[in-house]
């Protein structure tokens, strides 16, 4: 993952998934190629039944950790959400040609 | 570096915040400086290109008006999904000005295409 | 990698602004560059000497300036989005003949342009808003 491939379109999501429009906004723009990655409040989205839609798109998913922290969540988050620390954060930035925030 | 285009995303309705003027305004900004900008219009960023608003009740600027004028700015790329019509059961007609209709998968390469997306 | 911060979020709601501020930490300590911080609509609100920050609370807006002093970052605040809410730099209080400036020091304001020249001269455009 860390290598210096350039994937696509780095998709960072900052609410919570009763933000339901913006979540399926985000889904019909992602092809093969694209991540997601949960800040702030979209951490929650990486718990529970929730983590369904995430998990249906297909693209790696990532989790800032220090939010997760924040929230009492560490224990919480699927298994398959890859959480990450400011650092890794700044570098996915740079492997992906560009990011969309979705607020 | 110096061929990066922008695209911009409209994604809320009428007088709901400042982020529809602000948008438009770093359309208008970019264009100046020679920036390719195309604008995509999406779920209920739709609704601010509806036909006969009449913000003067509200006793608000009408940024239809500026819309109108974008082909001045030499920005032309106007993007709309077409379930974002039916959705509302708005046809292109009822628009205020032209828009390319696309669907998702048309959309999905449109923002892999944009170098740059600012999406207030 | 060059980077670019647009802020548009308000300090009285979420994390963005903490958000962005740790992004660029990281960034800086990673040997990065920022070419620009810009801050825009509800954000430029908060740039206020008027501000005042319980104490036992973090004034965000000094952790920017801290931030660049020591890494020379380029604070702009978007001049229209400044105007219509009451921030304003000496220039701005003259013009319209207001009482008092109130505009942060250490922050500009300045264009829409600014942000369009940081669109050209960065590697990658990151926004926080909320």
């Amino acid at each position: 993952m860390m290598s210096d491939t350039i994937f696509q379109t780095l998709h960072i999501i900052n609410k919570t998934s009763s933000h339901s429009d913006l979540y399926t906004d985000c889904f019909k723009t992602l092809l093969p190629g694209d991540a997601i990655l949960l800040i702030e409040g979209a951490v929650y989205s990486a718990c529970g039944q929730q983590v369904c839609d995430l998990l249906k798109q297909q693209v790696p998913l990532y989790a800032l950790n220090i939010d997760i922290q924040a929230r009492g969540l560490t224990q919480r988050i699927h298994s398959q959400v890859i959480s990450i620390d400011d650092d890794t954060f700044v570098s996915l930035t740079c492997q992906y040609k560009k990011s969309i925030s979705w607020f | 570096m110096a061929n990066k285009n922008l695209l911009l995303i409209f994604r809320n309705p009428p007088f709901s915040d400042s982020s529809n003027r602000d948008t438009l305004d770093i359309a208008l900004a970019c264009s100046a400086f020679e920036i390719p900008v195309s604008l995509l219009f999406l779920g209920d960023g739709v609704l601010q290109l509806i036909r006969g608003q009449q913000s003067k009740t509200l006793q608000q600027k009408n940024l239809l008006n500026t819309f109108n004028a974008l082909a001045m700015y030499d920005i032309d790329q106007l993007f709309v999904l077409q379930s974002d019509l039916q959705r509302f059961e708005l046809i292109a007609a009822d628009l205020s000005i032209d828009c390319q209709l696309i669907c998702e998968t048309q959309m999905a390469k449109l923002i892999r295409q944009s170098d740059r997306i600012i999406n207030l | 990698m060059i980077f670019s911060l647009l802020i548009y979020a308000s300090q009285n709601s979420g994390q963005a602004e903490q958000t962005a501020l740790r992004f660029s930490r990281s960034a800086l300590s990673q040997g990065h560059k920022i070419h620009r911080v810009f801050f825009y609509g509800e954000t430029v609100s908060a740039i206020s000497n008027l501000k005042i920050t319980p104490r036992d609370e973090i004034d965000i807006t000094r952790q920017w300036l801290e931030l660049a002093a020591s890494d020379n970052l380029d604070l702009v605040v978007c001049i229209a989005a400044a105007v219509r809410r009451g921030v304003l730099d000496q220039q701005e209080c003259d013009r319209h003949n207001r009482v008092a400036a109130n505009l942060v020091a250490g922050f500009n304001l300045s264009g829409l342009g600014q942000l369009a020249d940081a669109i050209l001269s960065s590697d990658r455009l990151l926004t926080f808003g909320n």
